[in-house]
């Protein structure tokens, strides 16, 4: 079934549409899920969440593509629970390398403007990465769009571990300075 | 929120095509095979060097000769090699269930009170192709050691073979484990070793005579649709035997309320085979301040297993290695890895 037959059931409120989205895209959400969150259990809480928040966004919306509309919502629930999680469970998880790794973007004394709304940010690193090289885009949406592991990364493209790791530091460090170029973030007042 | 957590959320909003790409690069976008709980993947720890990767054609078979022991596979470039004290606690397994065609057995299992460690050797008749339940029809050949362009169900066709889709789990509540992954790693595209490592939680009581649940499914190539497969599970009885752990010391917090969100009590340091294994009370006074904390480390130890924090309030750090002097102090880290607090703890007992 293609993305418009399902997304049709939705506006019909065919319960079916859960059961081919389940079909057509579980797999996928559950590996996003997965990725951040290294817990089958969670992650299956969070797909469940994903279908719910598709049923009661659709009607009014009428995605073009399912698929990375779904994923981002995927996403989201997972990076909540996990930030939730934190009161019970913490440790050195794949998210957590993400984080620290994009954190080194700005950590040597700056911080993102406080002033900047998310959209701007969001907006500013989408031209960022549309203008990197094939190669390195896939790279860096997949670490940190995806949360794959650098030994994934490496498999699926064909690339040595040692190889991934460096484009990724090289990345950060070409979007630390557009940051700054676009006075997105500043020297960090101490 | 931080500035990694911002960012993380930003990037979220990259366009559909971008996420598309990426997605089928990876090979994410398939419909689900079946429905299975069994944990993705941990990684791939040892690497295809063990293969000889000179042949480029379709399907050419390049293996190592040595099988995987366990030994061999907990070893890695961070932690190094297993401790020779823990080498020795390594009890070899008979446990066998044989299906339609295949076989699986428990080969060696390690046990102490933070880790559990498990091989599971799995073999097929020449019909079949054992492969991971964490790949798919779609996946690469490297997903089973083989060098060579295409994928598990080209190979299959050119083959005219089955794909067997196999993984281990252990009972995690007998075990007390907090979390625990798998691994695989084949020898030949009928044999495949399984490799489970499980970090145990604060309650973990003694060793048992417990289960390993392999799960199998045979996907023909015809079938359409996940209703065609029907996932087998078989329990291999395995007995575990605790590695004797020595207690190093009993420490109080200098101030308990050092860390905003909780109040700290008593940590317990212990030494298993595999190396220190940390135990801290810590009881969440507030759950909005508690969210602010990321992780702890120990002062002049490194952790290499899994470290959480139960559902017992306790957090548990397994796999030391290092030196915490006699008054040791924990490091509590933000999500932008900013120190929260530093805490002493004072020698009790």
């Amino acid at each position: 079934m293609n993305d418009r037959e399902i997304v049709n059931l939705y506006w019909q409120r065919s319960e079916r549409a859960i059961t081919e989205t389940e079909q057509k895209y579980g797999r996928y959400c559950h590996i996003i899920a997965y990725n951040i969150l290294e817990n089958s259990e969670d992650s299956e809480e969070c797909v469940n969440d994903t279908w719910m928040s598709a049923w009661n966004a659709m009607p009014d919306k009428r995605p073009e593509r399912l698929g990375p509309f779904l994923a981002r919502i995927t996403r989201n629930f997972a990076l909540t629970k996990i930030v939730r999680r934190t009161a019970k469970k913490r440790g050195g998880g794949e998210t957590e390398l993400a984080l620290e790794e994009l954190d080194e973007c700005l950590s040597s004394g700056y911080d993102l403007e406080k002033e900047i709304e998310d959209r701007e940010l969001s907006h500013a690193i989408d031209t960022f990465v549309g203008n990197l090289p094939e190669e390195e885009q896939l790279v860096f949406v997949s670490r940190y769009w995806f949360v794959a592991t650098e030994r994934e990364i490496a498999e699926k493209l064909a690339m040595s571990r040692s190889g991934v790791s460096a484009m990724l530091k090289r990345t950060r460090n070409k979007l630390k300075t557009y940051l700054m170029m676009e006075g997105l973030c500043t020297i960090r007042s101490e | 929120m931080y500035n990694s957590e911002r960012m993380m959320k930003a990037i979220g909003e990259l366009s559909d095509d971008k996420i598309e790409k990426a997605s089928r690069a990876l090979g994410y976008q398939k419909e689900r095979r079946w429905t299975s709980r069994i944990p993705f993947r941990m990684g791939r720890v040892l690497s295809i060097a063990a293969v000889v990767a000179l042949i480029l054609a379709l399907g050419a078979v390049a293996y190592a000769v040595n099988l995987f022991g366990l030994r061999e596979l907990y070893a890695n470039p961070n932690r190094g090699d297993m401790p020779e004290e823990a080498a020795d606690l390594i009890v070899s397994q008979n446990s066998e269930v044989k299906g339609d065609g295949w076989s699986a057995s428990v080969q060696e299992t390690y046990c102490d009170e933070g880790t559990v460690l498990v091989t599971v050797h799995v073999s097929a008749d020449a019909s079949y192709i054992v492969v991971p339940t964490d790949a798919d029809l779609d996946s690469p050949l490297s997903v089973i050691g083989l060098s060579g362009e295409g994928t598990l169900r080209e190979y299959a066709q050119k083959e005219g073979k089955t794909l067997l889709f196999v993984g281990a789990n252990l009972d995690q509540e007998a075990l007390g484990l907090n979390s625990a992954g798998e691994r695989f790693e084949n020898a030949s595209p009928q044999e495949m070793t399984i490799y489970v490592e499980g970090a145990r939680g604060s309650d973990t009581g003694a060793p048992v005579d417990t289960v390993c649940t392999v799960v199998a499914v045979l996907w023909p190539l015809e079938a359409q649709d996940s209703d065609a497969v029907v996932p087998e599970r078989r329990d291999l009885p395995i007995t575990l035997v605790e590695g004797k752990s020595t207690p190093l010391g009993l420490y109080t917090p200098a101030d308990p309320y050092a860390l905003p969100g909780f109040e700290l009590s008593e940590l317990s340091l212990t030494q298993t085979p595999l190396g220190t294994e940390l135990r801290l009370k810590m009881s969440v006074l507030d759950e909005e301040k508690a969210r602010n904390l990321l992780t702890l480390r120990l002062d002049g130890v490194e952790f290499h297993g899994a470290g959480t924090i139960d559902p017992n309030g306790y957090a548990v750090f397994s796999q030391g290695q290092g030196d915490f002097g006699d008054s040791p102090v924990i490091r509590f880290l933000d999500w932008d890895k900013n120190t929260i607090a530093d805490v002493t703890f004072e020698k009790i007992g």
